[in-house]
């Protein structure tokens, strides 16, 4: 549990960029994009067919043993 | 009624001991999800009073009556398109100080990037949205090549904090935190925002339950867990590094009835995380190991003001996998959990509890029939209070009812209470 050894080793701030996403855009205005046809149960399965991919990577992960892969013959 | 701690497991119940209450307890039928489900559900909840907003892979529904009742609403054209059109992740919050809903979708790339939205409506006319739509080159002109995946959010006392990770294909790249001032959102206005990303740490997870700050967390799957905190009023990022005791990142198995596997698509990223007081806490699929003969939930509560670990809670069975923990506190600071259990003998089955002391209170929503064909489960659920009723909770989560089809994906809508 707790203990000073807990304690940060690396507590310095970093400081946050500024952006602007502009005025909202809102249904019917200027913003308004074509339209995206609701997709039919095919497309649906064809979506989940794809879910049994390898998830992508959560981000980086800490180094393990590596892999160990032999020559072969 | 299941309660779980440390140490055991124990089925059954003790007079004295606090229970979960279920005020509502609802699977959302065909019609409700216009039959667009998936076994990657992804279901994200909230409420204000007895309306409640849920979505999920690749469906909303809108409920006015507190989930007696629902109505689909199609994610796909209820806003018009963006980049390549809807794609799947959706996160919704209802802001209670402003009263706005808050709804993030994610889109297809169109090219090498794409689009998420964080879509407003008042609460008194929901249904009635404006939205503004981030591009990777619109936060940095140089992600010409990025994509945003797999989003969290959740709001301070001030601002809407949004998560992402960023990918260059379908390599991870970094992950950024959006800070969008809610007055902002609430007013439709032109929205400046804060932004900030790291290439330390992936699928950061927010608290549930943020005030004065917003903290967020990331283990990259070993002992190091570090928490990063944004105060409200500032535009830095501190951090906090702890090191909690050993767990196993994987491998994660836990065969259903039949031999089927539901945690192939299982990692170890943190999936719940709340604040309470000063003490933030975080919750992940750990797998089996060190004394735990399944997969089960590990966490750590860090006090973010002497900066120190000080719990390491854990949910965990000898005879099936606990998975995809969400976290929120109520009002009260107690800590509600929404995840799932499964293996053994038992098919993916939704639970949720909050904290008793050391121990959880734990209730089976829903047992599901059976388990995904292809092992692909998750990637979340959630967990918030309740917004007129703070000491409850709101929870989602899903089974499959009947068969193992796609369409046999059955969302649950969970209102829940100390019983």
């Amino acid at each position: 549990m707790g203990s000073d050894s807990d304690r940060p080793a690396d507590d310095s701030a970093e400081t946050a960029f500024v952006g602007n996403a502009g005025e909202p855009h809102r249904a019917g205005g200027a913003g308004r994009q074509a339209d995206q046809a609701p997709p039919t149960a095919e497309e649906l399965d064809a979506r989940e067919e794809r879910f049994t991919r390898p998830r992508k990577p959560m981000g980086p992960v800490e180094s393990s043993t590596p892999e160990t892969v032999p020559d072969e013959p | 009624m299941i309660q779980a701690n440390a140490h055991a497991v124990v089925v059954g119940e003790a007079p004295e001991m606090a229970t979960v209450r279920l005020n509502r307890n609802v699977g959302l039928d065909d019609t409700a999800t216009s039959t667009r489900t998936s076994t990657i559900g992804e279901p994200s909840v909230d409420a204000r009073g007895d309306d409640v907003f849920l979505t999920g892979n690749w469906y909303a529904s809108r409920s006015s009556d507190g989930g007696a009742s629902w109505t689909a609403v199609d994610p796909f054209t209820a806003l018009p398109s963006a980049a390549g059109g809807f794609c799947c992740d959706q996160v919704v919050l209802y802001e209670p100080s402003r009263d706005i809903w808050i709804w993030i979708l994610q889109y297809i790339r169109s090219g090498a990037g794409n689009v998420f939205r964080v879509a407003i409506s008042h609460g008194t006319s929901m249904g009635s949205w404006y939205w503004w739509d981030f591009t990777p080159t619109s936060v940095d002109a140089t992600w010409t090549d990025i994509w945003f995946d797999y989003p969290d959010a959740a709001v301070s006392s001030n601002h809407l904090y949004i998560t992402f990770n960023a990918f260059a294909g379908d390599a991870w790249q970094r992950a950024v935190v959006f800070k969008i001032p809610l007055d902002a959102l609430r007013d439709g206005t032109s929205l400046n925002y804060l932004w900030w990303s790291t290439t330390a740490n992936g699928s950061l997870r927010l608290t549930q339950g943020a005030q004065d700050s917003m903290f967020f967390g990331s283990h990259n799957g070993g002992k190091l867990l570090r928490v990063y905190g944004w105060p409200d009023g500032s535009a830095s990022i501190g951090t906090i590094a702890v090191t909690v005791g050993d767990w196993s990142s994987g491998p994660y198995s836990a065969p259903t009835p039949g031999g089927g596997e539901w945690l192939k698509r299982t990692d170890s990223r943190i999936t719940g995380g709340w604040i309470s007081g000063t003490r933030a806490g975080f919750l992940w699929t750990a797998g089996a190991g060190s004394g735990h003969p399944m997969p089960y939930v590990k966490g750590a509560v860090v006090d973010t003001v002497t900066r120190a670990l000080v719990e390491e809670p854990e949910i965990w069975s000898s005879t099936s996998a606990y998975a995809y923990p969400a976290a929120c506190p109520n009002a009260n600071g107690v800590v509600g959990v929404s995840l799932f259990m499964g293996g053994g003998d038992r098919q993916p089955s939704h639970v949720v509890g909050f904290r008793d002391g050391p121990d959880w209170r734990l209730v089976i929503t829903r047992a599901g029939t059976h388990g995904p064909p292809e092992g692909t489960w998750g990637d979340y659920l959630s967990c918030r209070r309740h917004s007129t009723r703070p000491s409850e909770w709101v929870a989602t989560g899903y089974t499959m009812q009947g068969g193992t089809d796609r369409r046999n994906v059955e969302p649950q809508y969970v209102q829940f209470a100390i019983g």
